[in-house]
């Protein structure tokens, strides 16, 4: 028995996934936010309160992983008057959902910088799965990733009463993400 | 007794109906439009209360056109002789920018709607959409935004006129019944015996 904590110690060794490496995001130069539209024109709007946590590699997709926080009363979209009632309970609900979180559960690479991730979005209080495509470039120390994930905000009960329909603002909203990164 | 059209002494029956279903309508919409500031924005109860407000508003503006095409057609019966020049004066003036009003703030108000960001279609009473003002909502987008803001402004400016006007209005009306001792007031008034002085 001498060797048992030697025995528990590989265990754990082989265990445990290799570390995907861990990239900081490089907030002045990322960019959150969404565009629906809303009465047939764009409706474009960023978020200014977010933070990823990031631990991406390439060669070991199966450790990647990606949890990204958003303050979904930091939604702005130039005019004050229609995101206070975008936050207000017929739309975010910022007062009871002041978070709105994406956690990824699978990475696949298509092709050359293309990939996407598999994810839980939990909106308003409400979870479902959601596919994010996305393009990374990796250069030396630094990373930049973009892409666009289709939410239909009806599922998350985004928009009830007047905004319950797809008329007129759409229910697919495009929540467009631009990231870059760096490694320690 | 009472007959449809305006005699020389008192306000026919549509006449009549005319005005104090507009006067409900426009102290109920007062009071809605009032109390808007009161919800929190984003609030669905405030969308319900403006589309009440809405409906209430365009039925003003459709009984008010009647209601001046009416009087166009059918003449009002004159004021008491005994009054000076001035407070007949008063009178018109105050009865002109009064129906001014009533057309001007429901017209002011669909021409913010149309202007609307939001772009909230108007459901008239839960029964159909009632349309933008074609000119308005196909701007350019900058232009028609940059619009609502003037348009709302304009829109609660003359809402506070009503308001002023509204008071005038009754007090004359109270003035005329109790110190004046005229049949002003009662012959806007159903059921009443207006004596034929003429």
């Amino acid at each position: 028995m001498r060797y048992f904590p030697v025995l528990i110690g590989a265990l754990f060794l082989f265990a445990a996934p290799a570390q995907a490496a861990h990239w900081n995001v490089d907030a002045a130069h990322s960019k959150l936010g969404f565009t629906v539209s809303w009465a047939k024109q764009p409706f474009t709007a960023t978020f200014q309160n977010w933070k990823a946590s990031i631990d991406f590699d390439p060669a070991n997709l199966a450790a990647s992983k990606a949890d990204v926080t958003i303050a979904t009363g930091s939604m702005n979209s130039g005019d004050s008057d229609t995101d206070a009632s975008i936050k207000g309970d017929i739309g975010f609900g910022v007062d009871k959902f002041p978070t709105a979180r994406f956690v990824s559960t699978s990475f696949t690479h298509k092709s050359g910088n293309d990939y996407v991730a598999q994810g839980n979005l939990t909106l308003k209080g409400v979870t479902k799965p959601v596919t994010l495509p996305f393009t990374l470039t990796i250069a030396g120390k630094q990373a930049h990733m973009v892409g666009s994930a289709s939410v239909m905000r009806n599922l998350f009960g985004v928009g009830t009463g007047e905004w319950a329909k797809p008329d007129p603002v759409a229910w697919d909203v495009k929540v467009n993400i631009d990231i870059t990164a760096t490694q320690n | 007794m009472a007959i449809a059209a305006n005699t020389r002494t008192r306000y026919g029956n549509v006449a009549m109906t005319l005005h104090w279903l507009i006067a409900a309508l426009v102290l109920t919409n007062l009071y809605l439009g009032l109390s808007f500031d009161s919800y929190p924005k984003g609030d669905p109860s405030l969308f319900q209360v403006v589309q009440i407000h809405k409906s209430i508003g365009l039925s003003v503006l459709v009984l008010s056109l009647a209601r001046l095409i009416w009087r166009l057609v059918n003449p009002v019966p004159p004021l008491p002789a005994g009054m000076s020049p001035l407070l007949k004066f008063a009178a018109h003036a105050t009865h002109y920018l009064l129906y001014f009003l009533i057309i001007a703030i429901p017209l002011s108000g669909w021409a913010m709607v149309s202007a609307s960001r939001l772009s909230i279609p108007t459901h008239y009473f839960g029964l159909f959409d009632w349309p933008n003002i074609g000119f308005i909502a196909n701007m350019p987008l900058d232009q028609k935004h940059g619009l609502h803001e003037p348009l709302e402004a304009i829109h609660t400016y003359l809402a506070w006129s009503a308001i002023v006007l509204v008071v005038l209005h009754v007090a004359a009306a109270l003035y005329h019944q109790f110190f004046r001792r005229d049949d002003v007031l009662r012959r806007m008034f159903p059921g009443t015996r207006v004596a034929d002085k003429t």
